[in-house]
């Protein structure tokens, strides 16, 4: 039984797996609107030289990073300054493919010629995932980089505040309405009593000479 | 009493309320348009306040039988709270429109 199972081994490390047919692999993400939220950065404290990025008191770097996604310029964000750890909140929407790829180029902001610090990438979106910070693959002076994607918003996500707001407030409309119902929409007036003849109260219609059968005379219709 | 005063908006219970959450909806409108107010709430606050006066107007329509030019003007300023985030300009337009109106036929 050893034997058999080392012979297994040495095969396989010989020759290898045998091949089997791989079934596509699905991408972590399906394809479709997503947005990146969310971008962090860790540099070095200094420079390959082992010097600070910029002279004192602010020794620390001016981050700004630039964003690529897919190959295509996206934006620039810039963090708060001297500091090597910067943090930027995005809304930055794009489309997710297959061939997905995020690249960052971060430097040091200086006032005549900005200090390249490094670069990070994220590739391989059949591991991208939704809500969690991924990390990129760094380079240079950066010591990690992290990205965070969201699912484009819904119509719903967008007028959830609005439409909820709205049918609050139509519903705590009707809830006065109904409470204070008679207070606030009082019934139409009554018509007022129809005409009597003031001798005999015999009701008078249009017709005068009704009160003429009791033996008085009108002199108008009382109220 | 004259005609004039019983068909007055400050005799009509439903057009008052209306017309004073309306006011209340165009201050939250501008604390919102300044920031005044987060963001989430403020516009929750501001499309409900704007949805309590359409219904309260749209209630005095159905009460009345009628669309009078107050509950068109009560209808204009609820219509322009609620778009007011999205055309601020026109919106705010609108409604101080409408309110001069309502203000110069009580006068």
């Amino acid at each position: 039984m050893k034997a058999h199972a080392l012979a297994v081994g040495i095969w396989l490390i010989v020759c290898g797996a045998p091949h089997v047919a791989a079934a596509p692999q699905a991408t972590g993400l399906p394809p479709g609107d997503y947005r990146v939220v969310e971008v962090q950065i860790a540099a070095m404290p200094t420079t390959r030289r082992g010097r600070p990025w910029d002279e004192a008191p602010g020794e620390a770097p001016d981050l700004v990073v630039k964003i690529q996604i897919n190959g295509a310029k996206a934006v620039t964000c810039y963090p708060a300054e001297n500091a090597v750890i910067g943090k930027c909140r995005l809304d930055l929407p794009f489309v997710l493919d297959e061939t997905s790829h995020i690249e960052l180029d971060i430097v040091d902001r200086d006032t005549v010629l900005d200090d390249p610090i490094g670069t990070a990438r994220l590739g391989d979106p059949a591991r991208w995932s939704t809500g969690v910070a991924m990390p990129l693959v760094v380079s240079g002076r950066l010591e990690n980089a992290t990205i965070t994607l969201a699912r484009a918003p819904t119509w719903w996500d967008l007028h959830r505040t609005r439409l909820l707001g709205l049918g609050g407030g139509i519903v705590l409309a009707l809830g006065v309405l109904g409470g204070f119902r008679r207070s606030l929409m009082p019934p139409p007036p009554t018509p007022r009593a129809p005409a009597r003849c003031s001798h005999c109260q015999v009701l008078l219609g249009d017709d005068l000479r009704k009160c003429s059968h009791c033996g008085a005379a009108q002199t108008g219709a009382s109220s | 009493m004259s005609a004039r005063d019983d068909d007055a908006i400050w005799h009509v219970p439903l057009l008052i309320i209306a017309g004073l959450v309306a006011i209340v909806g165009i201050a939250v409108s501008v604390a919102v348009w300044r920031d005044a107010i987060p963001e989430p709430w403020g516009t929750g606050l501001q499309w409900g306040l704007a949805g309590a006066s359409l219904t309260f107007t749209v209630a005095r329509i159905i009460h009345a039988r009628r669309v009078g030019r107050r509950e068109l003007e009560l209808l204009v300023v609820g219509g322009g709270i609620l778009v007011a985030h999205y055309f601020v300009i026109a919106a705010a337009a609108v409604v101080v429109i409408a309110v001069i109106l309502l203000i110069l036929d009580e006068l």
